[in-house]
This record gives structure tokens, sequence and C-alpha cells, in this order.
């Protein structure tokens, strides 16, 4: 009879732990889940906030406006004019969201020429936020808090499938590396990032250079060059506006080349409420859903 | 009233079912793509898979040994590789011939080339374009299986091939009275899963109604509509197969063209529904030793070989395919060009063996680049209309077979005189 007792006792003692091992594991994805602890931070200083009833979020409500910086010169499809003169694009739109969400006007400031002109207007007050194709990098870091990114644009090549079949590469498994080699013509335009990247990554190969991307697109449709270099933005505008170019070209996409866009933004509060927006709203673009989903302006 | 078993055979009901299928494909398409439509197609071509494998390995390791045992094995495989080589030369240059002359690729309208772009796009997603590739020499060095059973479990065919063959030519060469006995149990084996395929060939109007019906359903009409002369050359290459291979079946065994395609009906629906010459293959077998009075052993071993072996569509599709990029990238293909397109493409129809005929395709880019010919977006539209192409093209290849096989087997009646007149040199030798 004791033998039975000391049984059952062991048997509820192990039923126990086995539970408590279940309830533990149940709750750990809710852990996973969880912000990164910098943001914890953030969203105790926030709710400390919201109960003195003070912070920028509550300040831009009780303001009534939002004022988010975009660069003066079009980038398709992430703000442009369209043909009914409206401002349009994927950050617009995105914009829009936030203003609607935060339930205040939004005002658009978009007296920066440049990118980093931007980040200048928000890192001096004079904007709210920037939502304005910016990359995160890290001399803006220094000025400014960047969101989580809503979309990663990639590098790429467009490369010529004749050339590439009559030099005899079409499925080396390493693309870079068979461009790689003297003689081998790549082009890129000249004067953007796209030259220094260009060779570094391809030493041995002859980069020509080209006064703008038009040019440099023809060259490699007429097999001039082998391949050409550029951001995937543009590699699929040029693609998406005459598909059937994807008979003569091929579109290359580099691995572990990205370019992470997200919005710029002073306060630390500001940025908590943005990043839980895209998170719960699920923002996360590609440049095959903007390009279709936003129609091309007519060419001036 | 005939009873329920012919009625599920006739051709009527037969082609009622296909007929049924595709209308549901058109009008239906919800339906035809359920998944659970899909996977009652899948039943019906497992079972054919289930029968063929065993089929495959006993009848070859079976009528190898008994042609040993016959003794005229060296000069029936001499025969076979020789005619087999002729065929596969004769489809590729026949490839050629219809694509040079036809110009599939040449002057594409801009409405084709922005169907294609459009089809090619989606691509651009995928890391990879390109599809499996493998060398014709790594296919030859993986012939020899190192676990028999593994290569049974993963039908891996080529292994198998080669496994039943070793075992036919020892067991034909052995002297034991026990040799005779296993031959009659693999000719069993052969003769049961035999009689559960054309057993299964009477749910085949209902099988033909939901294979039909998906595939349908899942064709693209606008590359369709682009690609009508590739189509309509293929088509006509194979025609003219399914045409020679008439006037040599006739030549060899006396049998009219209309009378030949009255014998060869089930296994030709077969071939054109399933789209698969594997799944005809009993069928084949059956018709060719019962109604064309063919020499069994030669029939069995014969037939499994070329059916495996020897990818006529993929000749004819990898021939017309490698012309028409050379004119849709405006390449100069002179005579010599011709030559070795049609020689590349024996070989990379060669390095398929094995493999089911979507990722066969992906061989093409082993001979399209040595030729400086660009293949990946090619090979995309390919992929995008072969449903359309493979059922005329299967046809072809099955009715080739036929063709090769009775060049090569000789009629039941040579096949005992032969026996008879080695017997008799075995006796007089000595």
């Amino acid at each position: 009879m004791p033998r039975l007792v000391v049984v059952c006792t062991l048997l509820a003692t192990l039923m126990l732990a086995l539970v408590s091992t279940f309830a533990a594991g149940a709750e750990r994805p809710a852990h996973e889940l969880a912000p990164p602890a910098t943001r914890i931070d953030a969203a105790d200083a926030a709710s400390d906030a919201r109960a003195q009833g003070s912070g920028r979020v509550a300040d831009l409500i009780a303001a009534g406006k939002i004022v988010v910086a975009v660069v003066s010169v079009d980038r398709y499809p992430f703000f442009y004019v369209d043909a009914k003169g409206n401002l349009a694009g994927s950050d617009i739109d995105l914009a829009r969201g936030i203003a609607q969400e935060l339930g205040v006007e939004l005002m658009f400031n978009r007296s920066a020429s440049t990118f980093d002109g931007v980040v200048d207007l928000v890192a001096k007050g004079e904007a709210d936020i920037g939502i304005s194709k910016l990359s995160i990098t890290l001399p803006r870091a220094q000025r400014v808090r960047f969101t989580q990114p809503y979309i990663e644009l990639g590098q790429g090549l467009l490369i010529n499938r004749v050339a590439l079949a009559s030099a005899g590469l079409s499925h080396d498994r390493d693309i870079i590396e068979a461009l790689n080699r003297p003689g081998r013509r790549l082009g890129a335009v000249q004067g953007t990032s796209y030259v220094g990247f260009g060779h570094s990554l391809f030493p041995e190969a002859d980069l020509i250079e080209y006064r703008d991307k038009q040019a440099m697109f023809a060259a490699v449709l007429a097999g001039d060059v082998i391949a050409v270099l550029y951001d995937e933005n543009e590699i699929k505008q040029y693609i998406f506006e005459r598909p059937d170019r994807l008979i003569e070209v091929k579109v290359q996409m580099l691995p572990k080349r990205t370019d992470p866009i997200a919005i710029a933004v002073a306060d630390p509060q500001l940025q908590y409420w943005l990043d839980t927006y895209l998170e719960l709203k699920g923002v996360r673009l590609t440049v095959n859903e903007l390009l279709t989903r936003y129609p091309r302006p007519e060419q001036p | 009233m005939p009873p329920l078993s012919k009625v599920l055979r006739s051709t009527p009901v037969i082609l009622g079912g296909a007929v049924g299928g595709i209308l549901l494909g058109v009008f239906a398409p919800a339906f035809a793509l359920h998944p659970l439509v899909g996977k009652l197609g899948d039943l019906y071509l497992n079972f054919l898979r289930m029968c063929v494998l065993p089929i495959i390995a006993a009848s070859l390791m079976a009528s190898l040994a008994k042609v040993f045992f016959a003794g005229y094995a060296g000069r029936f495989l001499g025969r076979t590789v020789g005619v087999f080589a002729l065929a596969l030369v004769a489809v590729s240059v026949l490839g050629v011939l219809v694509a040079a002359i036809g110009q599939p690729g040449a002057n594409l309208s801009g409405n084709a080339r922005s169907t294609f772009g459009k089809l090619l796009v989606d691509s651009i997603t995928s890391p990879t374009e390109g599809a499996v590739t493998r060398s014709l020499q790594d296919v030859l060095l993986s012939t020899v299986p190192s676990n028999p059973f593994a290569a049974l479990s993963e039908a891996n065919t080529l292994q198998i091939v080669f496994f039943s063959l070793t075992v036919g030519v020892v067991l034909g060469n052995i002297r034991m009275p026990a040799g005779d006995h296993l031959v009659e149990l693999l000719e069993l084996i052969t003769r049961i899963f035999e009689r559960a395929m054309s057993a299964a060939l009477l749910t085949l109007p209902f099988a033909l109604l939901v294979i039909l019906a998906g595939q349908t359903a899942q064709l693209s009409m606008d590359v369709v509509g682009a690609m009508t002369k590739l189509i309509g050359l293929l088509y006509l290459g194979g025609a003219l197969i399914v045409a020679g291979s008439i006037a040599v079946v006739q030549a060899r065994l006396g049998i009219g063209p209309l009378r030949q395609l009255q014998l060869l009906r089930e296994p030709l629906i077969v071939a054109f529904t399933t789209r698969s010459s594997i799944s005809a293959m009993p069928s084949v077998l059956r018709v060719m030793t019962d109604d064309f009075r063919l020499d069994r052993d030669g029939v069995h071993l014969v037939i499994p070989l070329a059916v495996l072996l020897c990818k006529y569509s993929m000749v004819l599709t990898f021939a017309v395919t490698l012309v028409f990029i050379g004119q849709v990238y405006y390449i100069d293909l002179g005579v010599v060009d011709y030559l070795v397109i049609a020689l590349a493409a024996v070989l990379a129809s060669l390095a398929t063996v094995g493999m089911p005929g979507l990722v066969g395709i992906g061989m093409l880019a082993l001979v399209s680049e040595p030729l400086g010919l660009p293949f990946s977006a090619i090979s995309i539209l390919i992929l995008a209309t072969f449903p359309i192409i493979d059922p005329v093209i299967t046809v072809a290849n099955v009715y080739l077979n036929v063709a090769t096989g009775a060049l090569v087997a000789g009629t039941a009646d040579d096949a005992s005189t032969e026996a008879v007149r080695v017997a008799s040199e075995v006796v007089a030798a000595p």
C-alpha cells in the first residue's frame, strides 16, 4: 500500500512537471515576437508619457498635423506627379496611411532637393518624418533614427542573352566570377555609385561608363556590353515598360546586395509608433508589386 | 447489350471521356483545378507507374536471358543498337529540316514577342532562370547502381535497365536447370502486371475526364496563340514520324495502315491522353505479340529499351527548338550548324533518359551553350506550350517505338526457325 502511494506521488509530480514545461513552451513564442530591448524601453517611455499626457505622438495629435519631408525631384514609383497632376506613389500612400491612422492632417515638405536634405529637415525638426525612398546609411543614422525597412531594393545585372551565350557563359554557376575576366565589357551610368561598385565587384573586366541610363540600356540591348549594373527599381522599370525585352536580356539580382529603405524620424516614441504601424499593417513592399500597382506617368 | 467492360474500352466512350475533360477544363476551370480532381488523376497515373516498373525489370531480364538461351543475342543486340541509332538521327534531321524550312522563329510579331515577355516577367522573381542540368557524362557514369533496390525504389530507370540487363545476360549464360524456372517466374511477373494494367484501362474514360480537365484549365491560351507556328511544325514533325513508322510496319509485316491504326488504337489513345510512352508500353507489348505476331522475347526486350532510351519526342522537340532559338535571335545558321544541332539534339535526348518530359527540357541547356544559342528564355516558352505539344509527339514516339521494334524483333515463326537452326549448328559443331 505505501508503495502505491509513492508511485502515485511520483506520477503526479511527473505530470505537473510535464504540464508546466508545456505551458512554458506555449508562452515562448510570445516572447520571441516581442520587439527587441530598445523598443521595449521606448514602449515603457511611451506608456509613461501617455500617462502624463505628453510626448511627441500626443503632441502631434494635439497639433492635428504631421509634416512629411519628400525630395523635390520625382522618383517613380515612390513619389511622383501623376497624369492628373496629383502627388502619387508608394511613399505618398504610406504617408497617407500613417496620417489617417493618427487622425491628423498630412502636409508634405518638398523643399529638400537631395536625400540628405530630407534627413536634415527631420534632424532639425522642420519635418516630423521623412518618407522619401531613404536608404539606411551609417552617416544618416548618426543624425536621425530609422524605422524597420519597408522595402529592400536589390542591385542587379541586366545581361544580354546572346552575348552571354556566345561567350559560353550561359549556365556558369557564379555569374559574377564569370563576368570578372579581362576583355569582358560591362556598363554603368557615369556619376552613380555603380561605377565604383562595378570596379570593386569586377576588377578584371572593362567597365564602360555611359552618360545616362537610356544610353546604357540601349548598349546592353544591342549587345555592345555583356551586362550592365544598376538598381532593381531602374532595371525592372525598363523591363516592365516593354516585357518583350526579356527575350533579348535577362535580369539577375545580385545576392546579398540590398539597399534597405526606411522612414527617417527624430523622436524615439514616434519611431516606436511607426515601427509598430509597419509591423501590424504588414507593410513590406517589393519592386514588382510597386511597378504593377502604380501606372507609369507619361514621360515628359 | 454488350458487356460493360467492352463498352468502357470502346473508342467512343474513351474519346467521350477525353472531350468531356477538355470541356470541363475550358468551362469549369474552378472544378478542374480543384486539388481533389488532380489527386484522382494522379491515382490513375500512379497505378500505371506501379505496374510499369516491375514489367520493365522482369521483361528485360527474362527476354534477354531467353535470347541468350536461343543463341542469337549478339546479332540481336547489334541490330537493336543500329536501328535505334538510325531512328534517333533520322528524327533529329527531320526536326532540323522542318524548322529550317518552316522558320517558326523568324519575324515574330510584336504581339507574340510581348506575350513571351509577359511570360518571362514571372521568371525574374526566381533567382535562377535555368533548369536542372547534368552532363551526358554524368548520366553515363551514374548508370551502375550501387544499390539495385534503391534504384528500384527511386525509379531510377537507367540504373534499373543496367541491373536488369546484367541479370539477363548472366541468367542467359548460366548452365543451371533452375535458370529456366526463374525465367518462367519473371515472365509470370510481367504477365501479372500487364493484366493489372489492362484492367486499369477500364477506368481510362474517367481518368481522362479528370486528367484532361486539369491540364486544359492550366493551359495559357495566349502563349499557345503566340506559338502557333512552332506548335504546328512540331505537329507536322510528329505526323511525318507516324507516317514513316506506318510505312516501315507495312513493309515489314504487310499490315495496311488502317488495320495498323485499328490494332494500335489502345496504346495510341493511352499515349495521347496520358502523354507518357511508358504508360502505353504494356498495350504496345500486347498488340505486337498478339496481333502483329512478332516474337514475344524480341518484343519484350526491344520495346522496353526503346521506350526508355530512345526519346524520339525529345529529339524532335530539341532539334526544332534549337533552330527556333537561332531564328529568334537572328543567329545565322549554316549547313554545318544544322548538322551539329542534329547531333546535339540526339545527345541531349540521351541525357534526359530517366527524366520526366518537363524536367528533360532543361537538358537543352547542355547543348545550346556550346552552340552559342541563348536557351533559358526560350525554354520557358517551350515549357508553357509543352502540354499542347506533348500528346502529339508522344503518339509519334510510341509509333516509332513500334516500328523500330518490328524491325528488330523477328516474327514468331522467324524466332522458332532461328532457334532450330542455332540448335542444329550446336549439335553439328563437334
